[in-house]
């Protein structure tokens, strides 16, 4: 089994490259809880929703979030009773929200509604979040604190983030299930999703650096030189206190990293980088840069 | 002005003639909130939304609940992943619950919650909760006690019950805005909505009853016999320790109503009450009671 961390927008491609190699009961994403908040009474969980989505093949691969050809009635309807949602809710994935804040309501861990969610969708693959507690991340631009999925799909992209604000406990602990998926895997990959947003909140979990340890772990950077595609993941990495470049990233993850990846055309060096093609703008793309991970993986496990 | 009492069935076929009749702004509809409940995270409140969507001209009136030719794409894929709604919401309907829910997890009050949907949506007509504090219609039955939606619409009236009662954390108090319009009201129509479920809740704000007795006050039963024209009255009076009937009903209304109009089929003999036709089966009729109900009141 391969255990992927993070399902944020820029790893998500890599996921779905993987598909093509791996078995969906292979895979296990765990996935960040920075960005989950609750708008209109209903639980939000960006990461595990994207993912599972992914697996259900309802994905929109266009902007990485959301179902694909969703409706967005209620959406459109509430401005004109006088409210408003900070980003676009689909209906359909309005009723995966409610159906979530209900299972929680009911009691249960947010690793077990998303299991419940994952069945029902028939999903093969194994998609946890990184911990129980709720662990989101706040922007603040200065002027206000806003939820991280919030700022990166609504806010302008020159907003000001001065800091990365954590709520609920400093170390969440990470639940046994993710550190039985990571036990169990071959290897763990982190693909190249943005450190600051996606990554840095489930390393900050309770446990998870030491099981990285002793794990194999390959990270592919995001960064190619010092300017990050977009505008919003520079900032984020400012925020954390890091550049966006890929050293900034190695110092982040130097302390378990077994392999890390990037770009051919990063003009910055890495000492002991493997350089390969991370742009992935298409999906033949993705999946070769997924089978030069499996090889690498096949050839250090086996 | 006229003040109508209202539930979410009933009454509301009465307002669609009278909005045909009267400049809207001289209507004012105060409204029963016990059958009000959190669903998915937002706020429903079903007689609000019936008498609000029938002023904007948006009311499914083939149910006379939710929004005409609304999607219902949330709640069908909630069915799905295993939530059931016990009523199906409209996508378009969900967003009057999310937006009023916000508003009142905001601190925002029911009555101002309802004025800006109402303002939203383009009712000129004066629409009030009949409180802004939680007030529950509970029935008890063998299967434990159960919120009255559920009685009525899961399980579609179909356990037999044993009491109704209100569930409070303090009694509920008229709010201002609802004596205010009952005071300026040339008369106060009771309408022909479930005197159990809607009416009595409304009568048991304290306040209300007491600015009735000053008014000149028209009720219309629901019943024809002891059958209801819609909706369970029979057996919740009967559990409400009163007889199914007009006369039921005109007991619990004697104290303030000045007079009590009944179906002119109803076989149950009330004296003093006038006989009309009640049963508003389409707009004509509706029609036809309300220019009937304002000739009593203006006297023209």
């Amino acid at each position: 089994m391969i255990t992927f961390l993070s399902a944020g927008p820029g790893a998500l491609p890599l996921i779905r490259g993987a598909r093509q190699i791996l078995y969906d009961s292979e895979i296990a994403v765990v996935a960040s809880t920075a960005g989950n908040c609750t708008v209109s009474g209903s639980h939000v969980a960006p990461e595990t929703d994207t993912a599972v989505y992914l697996f259900a093949g309802i994905l929109d691969t266009g902007r990485w979030w959301g179902i694909k050809g969703d409706t967005y009635a209620t959406h459109n309807y509430l401005p004109k009773v006088g409210g408003g949602e900070p980003f676009p809710v689909g209906d359909r994935a309005r009723a995966v929200q409610i159906a979530r804040a209900g299972l929680l309501s009911q009691g249960m861990s947010l690793t077990e509604a998303v299991g419940v969610q994952c069945r029902a969708l028939n999903i093969g693959a194994t998609v946890l979040p990184a911990t129980d507690a709720e662990a989101s991340v706040l922007v603040d631009t200065g002027t206000e604190r806003l939820p991280l999925f919030t700022y990166r799909t609504a806010a302008g992209s020159d907003t000001e983030v001065r800091e990365l604000i954590r709520t609920g406990p400093a170390r969440p602990p990470v639940t046994d299930e993710v550190r039985a998926a990571i036990e169990e895997s071959d290897a763990v990959v982190i693909g190249p999703a943005n450190p600051a947003a996606s990554v840095l909140p489930i390393l900050d979990c309770e446990g998870m650096r030491s099981l990285l340890c002793d794990a194999f772990v390959v990270a592919v950077s995001p960064f190619r030189g010092d300017v990050a595609a977009d505008q919003k993941d520079a900032a984020l990495m400012y925020a954390a206190g890091e550049k966006p470049t890929s050293p900034g990233v190695f110092r982040l993850y130097g302390d378990f990293v077994d392999v890390f990846v990037q770009s051919l055309h990063d003009p910055d060096q890495v000492a002991g980088s493997l350089r390969l093609e991370t742009r992935l703008l298409h999906e033949r793309q993705a999946e070769s840069l997924a089978w030069d991970i499996m090889a690498v993986i096949r050839q250090t496990v086996s | 002005m006229i003040t109508f009492l209202s539930g979410g069935t009933g009454t509301p076929k009465l307002l669609r003639g009278m909005q045909e009749l009267l400049d809207e702004r001289e209507i004012a509809v105060v409204v029963n909130t016990a059958e009000d409940t959190w669903l998915s995270g937002n706020h429903l409140s079903p007689d609000i939304d019936t008498v609000m969507y029938l002023f904007a001209g948006i009311l499914d009136t083939g149910r006379w609940w939710g929004i005409r030719d609304d999607s219902y794409i949330t709640h069908d894929l909630l069915a799905r992943l295993g939530i059931e709604e016990f009523i199906a919401v409209g996508d378009q309907d969900r967003a009057v619950h999310v937006a009023r829910g916000e508003m009142l997890r905001s601190g925002v009050r029911l009555t101002e919650a309802t004025t800006t949907l109402c303002r939203r949506l383009g009712v000129k007509a004066t629409i009030l909760p009949m409180t802004d504090s939680v007030v529950t219609t509970y029935v008890r039955t063998h299967r434990g006690e159960m919120h009255f939606q559920e009685y009525w619409v899961k399980h579609r009236g179909d356990v037999a019950i044993e009491g109704v009662f209100r569930r409070f954390r303090e009694p509920p108090v008229a709010t201002a805005e609802v004596i205010r319009a009952i005071e300026a009201s040339d008369a106060v129509v009771v309408g022909p909505s479930n005197p159990v479920t809607s009416i009595s809740p409304i009568l048991e704000c304290a306040g209300v009853r007491e600015a009735l007795r000053n008014k000149r006050v028209i009720a219309v039963s629901p019943f024809i016999g002891d059958a209801p024209v819609s909706g369970p009255a029979a057996a919740l009076m009967r559990a409400f320790g009163k007889e199914a009937s007009s006369a039921g009903t005109c007991s619990l209304y004697e104290d303030f109503a000045d007079l009590f109009i009944q179906d002119i089929r109803d076989p149950v003999g009330l004296q003093g009450a006038l006989r009309l036709d009640t049963l508003m089966v389409n707009r004509g009729k509706s029609l036809d009671l309300a220019k009937t109900i304002l000739t009593l009141i203006y006297g023209c």
